[in-house]
């Protein structure tokens, strides 16, 4: 399966920033994002590449948004590492899109030939997460069982459907006690919060 | 047997012992462990007669997890039996018996009636989106979670999960933790 045909929306328009871009800036940008991918902590300095693209010279109308760029050459790139792909599979992809020009393409390869191999080598779970389709619950109470007459026992049953890269679903059962569900509710509003201050 | 103070601690021990091959699953505690070593060697019959007596004690009081009302009517009435009944030490011992160990022989009993998987570890970390259904998207901080589950009342793992969650999915499931709350408010006195 080719690696764009799920890219995400505003694709093409970033790939047309891209082409506009002197190489050695391109070059920059691919080596960040290849660093990014591989050592997953820490952020690319986007407000850098900002001011760096407002200097340059474009034709009138048209605007270049670093942060584009950017996230097309993640998208890239992690999709090319998800499925592995050789140097010369990748060149074939992106020119088959009739998207990229000759100068980009030539960046892409070189940093693909260069840094590929160890992006690809990572475990794949580094670069692709699954994402949770659904979370059902039920809570119960456990009466009684042939081991215990009096088991008197609440608990939370949650059922998580999770996706995963290959598109198969994987369901996951969970019994929680209720101070356990509760632990599980303090660290949900940590994630909470952790991501407003993000 | 000896006796010291209030308790007996030999058949104290006894009952740890049998509390601990019953429940906690540790198979050293045999028959010939807890007639030799912890009992002192006495013959076979007589530990036969104290394992079906007191097994049967422990048994009853696990099976009711007994709070302690409970368990001094128990315990009087096993004192007033006409055959084999607990001498005055011997209900003390098994009352400072359960006060040890009630609530983990209940846990245990809990566990072993769970027969889906409980969590053993939840692990979390902010990271960025990396699916996007914008390219604008691809930068929105998400949050990348861990879980590890295994069989109850074992430290086991025998399945990862891991997901990611943006700050509306997240705010989703914020949602139904709180319906869970309610629903525990509402229907259990805890």
């Amino acid at each position: 399966m080719g690696i764009l045909t799920n890219a995400p929306q505003g694709f093409s328009e970033a790939v047309s920033m891209l082409n506009v871009l002197p190489q050695s800036l391109l070059g920059e940008m691919c080596q960040d994002v290849m660093a990014f991918l591989q050592y997953k902590p820490g952020f690319i300095n986007i407000d850098n590449y900002e001011i760096s693209v407002s200097m340059l010279p474009v034709a009138s109308g048209q605007l270049i948004k670093a942060e584009m760029c950017i996230n097309a050459l993640k998208y890239i790139f992690r999709s090319a590492a998800l499925q592995t792909l050789s140097v010369d599979a990748l060149v074939s992809e992106l020119k088959s899109s009739l998207l990229f020009q000759d100068n980009s393409l030539v960046v892409l390869k070189e940093v693909w030939k260069i840094e590929g191999p160890h992006l690809c080598s990572l475990p794949k779970q580094a670069l692709s997460v699954g994402e949770l389709i659904s979370m059902d619950w039920n809570l119960g109470m456990s009466m009684s069982s042939n081991s215990c007459r009096s088991l008197n026992s609440p608990h939370v049953g949650l059922e998580l459907k999770v996706s995963e890269s290959r598109g198969e679903i994987k369901t996951t059962n969970i019994h929680m006690s209720l101070p356990e569900f509760q632990n599980f509710a303090t660290q949900l509003k940590e994630m909470s919060n952790a991501l407003e201050t993000a | 047997m000896s006796s010291s103070g209030e308790v007996d601690k030999t058949l104290l021990a006894f009952l740890n012992g049998l509390a601990r091959r019953n429940f906690f699953g540790e198979n050293q505690f045999t028959d010939e462990f807890l007639r030799d070593e912890v009992l002192g060697n006495i013959n076979e019959d007589d530990y036969a007669v104290l394992l079906k007596r007191f097994n049967g004690i422990i048994l009853s009081m696990a099976s009711g997890d007994m709070d302690y009302t409970q368990l001094d009517a128990f315990l009087t009435s096993q004192m007033k039996k006409r055959q084999g009944a607990l001498s005055e030490i011997e209900a003390a011992t098994v009352r400072r018996f359960w006060k040890t160990q009630k609530n983990k022989i209940h846990e245990c009993l809990v566990a072993s009636s769970t027969w889906d998987s409980s969590l053993k570890n939840l692990s979390w970390r902010v990271d960025v989106q990396s699916k996007a259904r914008h390219i604008d998207q691809l930068n929105q901080p998400s949050v990348i979670v861990e879980l590890k589950v295994g069989p109850a009342g074992k430290e086991e793992v025998n399945d990862v999960v891991r997901f990611e969650l943006n700050s509306e999915k997240l705010s989703e499931l914020l949602s139904q933790v709180n319906d869970i709350q309610k629903a525990i408010d509402t229907h259990m006195q805890v």
